[in-house]
């Protein structure tokens, strides 16, 4: 007996479209769409198929709530195998797929499946140990992508490793994204080698690649500075005395701000910094050492700039992944560009 | 300059009515060990426990483990400039129980008064299962001394007991009566060898920033020091201990004691290198200026040794990285090829920069392992310490039930990833 | 934008493009050894420094 639980948007469960997308999550004891032909396929092994829906505007909206439901459903279905989408380009969709198949692989260590196009942005969210098979853009795909889900999991079912590798080469996206895995020395063995090597004038490869940021272009001011608004941001972890937010002291996941209209400086004791990843007591002595407000107002006064934003916006950087940083900046920016803010002076740590 | 070892290992461990290594098998009187620390614990309760390789138990609030080692025959003491007035190490004889640690773990009394970056990181060592791997020491055997303050007693006070209770112990336990019983002998030296052998120095680098994140060099806070020379045979007797709280990137004491790159490179001392020592620096200075000096000063003492080839390590992560390849980029400017081991982080879905600073010239790394991929971590049988893990201040986590998180709950875990063999691969 | 950090060399490879170098990184806009008054003028020395990178047009990753 296999069990196996299908993830559908609306649209693949046959509930409906764009007007159907605040679908809640529902849970069918049966396949349903796509799902009948890989139980079909399945049959042989005696299949137990249940399938879980969810609107993909309701996943998003409420992704803490479509995630509890639908991990319910898991626990209680306990699948032999979880499969999702295929999503094709559909980015609502892949990303939810994305999401589910690496919460499930990730907490019940059953295999997981899904499939999309190379484009959609749920590839970013594959956790590891995910197949994603490669699908085209459109649904065109979709009867020769199930007959790769079945596939795939007779190939699990039979435990047949070179068999599954082989699947993996050929039918899953190949997504760069780099692992732990074991080698064939320690650290200290392969450290002295590859010196040796290096030192003897061998060809050599670095178990580290380089590799180049991805560049963002630079705006320049478009008109005088004197006529600019300009706002303070950090990355220090700087937030009013008791922390109000809970800022996180490290890998920060959220920014706030702060309202500085009317101050001439920041006060000792009127703030604090939250981070791990510096010796904050200095900053704590007197907060303009990380968002320069006194310094600031000097030159407000001095008509070198018109004026400076009335917020300040702060997260903390230590530890944290670029992806959320990038993250975090965006929002910042996106605020700061609609409030009319010509430029902007960041203090990092 | 010349250290005889005489290296015991233990294959059993128990409680006892004597403290002695009968064969392979050590027993230890309780009172023995609270004797040696009495006067460290008025307002501190100590609990002892056993843990062995292979057992379905966790060691929870790990802050540091420490090697048995002992001086034989002489004045001389080991953790030279803790307990006595600092001498000169690395000559005489040492007596170690190699697979041995004295595992002190514990929470601070006053974690509320700390700033962000004084407070000690959890680090747990499980003994088996999916975390063994990550956990350094996990293949040792652990008296595991768990420690309770009052409230009586301060952070910085809580600091020194902890880790004169770690040293004590462990060199008590050295010097235990044996029987039946013979020591494997091994000799720490750099003997000349032939000249034309590749010349290689250890770059080894330590975090030392303040209280609560620091590593001592005889006593000494490394903050305080320029790079040095230190020979190899002094860091078999202690002379480099730990008081870094920072868990999964934190060299523990033990570790300094009896490193694997240093036992690799004396191993190849006259076979395929002539092994020269090593320096021992400091990362995480507070500008680029003062990060930079410290690598144009490490660059500086390896070509005085004459080196042509450098190993380099680091104990530490985030801007750490940046004295460390600022080390780097200045010994290759120097003319020293040099292989520099790291950590990487690429993200739990593996696709994030693995480093925070990546200059060109670091073009030979050794990987070890993406430290932020999730890994499950199952429930072990028995809990050793307070219960309620801290999931790096943004949770607690009951220890006794299975979780999510990556290799940075683990002590000692970027080494212990490093020495099993962990490194990170493209996958896709 | 400009930012004030003393890590430029790190800024530079992730293409910020208008980066000056801080004080210490525990305190990138602060001088604690100064008096108050000189710490200000010191400050507002560094943040003059920064409007002036603001106004300079760029293409690439600069360290002002």
């Amino acid at each position: 007996m296999v069990k196996v639980l299908h993830y559908l948007n609306q649209f693949f469960a046959g509930i409906g479209g764009e007007d159907k997308a605040g679908q809640e999550v529902l849970f069918m004891p049966r396949a349903v769409g796509a799902g009948a032909m890989i139980q079909e396929a399945l049959k042989a092994h005696g299949v137990e198929y249940a399938t879980v829906v969810c609107g993909d505007n309701y996943f998003h909206e409420q992704e803490d709530k479509a995630l509890q439901a639908i991990r319910a459903a898991v626990d209680q279905f306990e699948p032999d195998f979880f499969l999702a989408g295929p999503a094709f380009n559909a980015g609502r969709y892949g990303l939810a797929c994305a999401k589910l198949c690496s919460w499930v692989r990730e907490n019940r260590r059953i295999p997981v499946i899904t499939a999309m196009h190379e484009d959609n942005p749920g590839t970013k969210e594959i956790g590891r140990h995910v197949f994603v098979v490669q699908t085209g853009a459109s649904a065109a795909a979709m009867q020769e992508c199930l007959r790769l889900f079945s596939l795939v999991i007779e190939r699990l079912l039979a435990k047949d490793e070179s068999a599954i590798e082989d699947f993996r080469l050929e039918y899953c996206l190949p997504i760069a994204r780099r692992f732990t895995a074991r080698s064939d020395a320690p650290d200290y063995v392969r450290a002295v080698d590859l010196l040796l090597a290096k030192l003897d004038g061998q060809s050599f490869e670095s178990e580290i690649p380089y590799i180049e940021a991805q560049q963002h272009p630079i705006p320049n001011l478009s008109g005088a500075l004197k006529n600019a608004t300009l706002a303070l941001v950090t990355e220090g972890g700087l937030v009013p005395k008791g922390n109000p937010d809970r800022l996180e002291s490290s890998r920060g996941s959220r920014y706030f701000k702060y309202p500085i209209e009317g101050r001439a400086d920041l006060r000792r004791g009127d703030y604090e910094a939250m981070h791990t990843g510096y010796d904050t007591s200095t900053v704590n002595q007197d907060p303009d050492r990380i968002v320069p407000l006194d310094a600031m107002r000097v030159l407000e006064k001095a008509e070198r700039f018109k004026k400076l934003h009335d917020y300040y916006f702060v997260t903390t950087g230590t530890g944290a992944m670029p992806s959320k940083m990038e993250e975090i900046g965006a929002g910042i920016a996106e605020e700061l560009a609609t409030s009319g803010i010509n430029a902007v002076i960041l203090t990092a740590t | 300059m010349e250290l005889e070892l005489s290296d015991y290992s233990v294959e059993t461990l128990q409680w006892g009515e004597h403290t002695s290594l009968n064969g392979k098998s050590l027993s230890v009187r309780g009172a023995d060990l609270d004797e040696q620390i009495q006067d460290l614990t008025a307002s501190i309760h100590v609990d002892c426990e056993i843990a062995r390789p292979g057992e379905s138990k966790r060691i929870v609030h790990v802050l540091d483990t420490v090697l048995p080692i002992a001086k034989l025959g002489s004045s001389a003491t080991t953790f030279p400039g803790f307990g006595a007035p600092a001498v000169l190490v690395g000559t005489g004889r040492t007596v170690r129980i190699k697979n041995l640690l004295v595992t002190i773990a514990g929470r601070f009394p006053h974690l509320v008064t700390m700033t962000p970056i004084e407070k000690p990181r959890e680090g747990i060592i499980d003994m088996t299962g999916a975390g063994a791997p990550y956990s350094y020491g996990s293949d040792h055997f652990h008296l595991v001394l768990s420690l309770t303050p009052d409230s009586s007693v301060s952070n910085a006070a809580f600091d020194h007991a902890l880790r004169m209770i770690g040293l004590r112990c462990a060199a008590f336990l050295a010097r235990v009566e044996k029987t039946a019983i013979a020591p494997e002998r091994n000799r720490v030296a750099l003997t000349p060898v032939d000249q034309r052998l590749p010349r290689v120095a250890l770059i080894y680098q330590v975090q030392s920033q303040l209280c609560f994140a620091r590593t001592f060099y005889y006593g000494e806070e490394i903050s305080r020091t320029l790079p040095t020379y230190v020979h190899p045979a002094e860091f078999f007797d202690g002379a480099v201990v730990s008081g870094n709280y920072k868990s999964e990137r934190k060299i523990p004491t033990s570790l300094h004691c009896a490193n694997p790159f240093i036992a690799e490179l004396l191993a190849r001392h006259g076979k395929t290198i002539n092994f020269l020592g090593v320096i021992l620096s400091r990362g995480y200075n507070d500008s680029f200026e003062q990060k930079k000096k410290m690598g144009l000063w490490v660059a500086r003492l390896a070509r005085n040794l004459g080196a042509n080839g450098a190993v380099a390590l680091m104990e530490g992560t985030g801007n750490g990285t940046v004295d460390f390849m600022q080390t780097v980029k200045a010994c290759e400017d120097e003319g020293i090829k040099t292989v520099a081991v790291l950590h990487e982080s690429n993200g739990p879905k593996g696709y994030e920069r693995p480093l925070v600073d990546h200059p060109k010239e670091a073009n030979s790394m050794i990987s070890r392992g993406n430290v932020s991929e999730k890994i499950y971590i199952p429930p072990l049988a028995t809990v050793i310490g307070r219960t309620d893990l801290d999931l790096h201040f943004k949770s607690t986590h009951d220890p006794r039930l299975p979780f999510l998180f990556d290799p940075t709950i683990f002590f000692g875990s970027f080494s212990k990833m490093g020495s099993g063999g962990f490194r990170a691969i493209y996958e896709n | 934008m400009v930012l004030i950090t003393c890590l430029s060399n790190v800024a530079a490879q992730v293409g910020i493009g208008r980066i000056m170098g801080g004080s210490k990184f525990h305190y990138p806009v602060g001088q604690p050894e100064l008096p108050p008054e000189e710490e200000l003028r010191w400050r507002v020395g560094l943040l003059d420094k920064g409007l002036s990178a603001l106004e300079t047009p760029v293409q690439e990753s600069t360290i002002f």
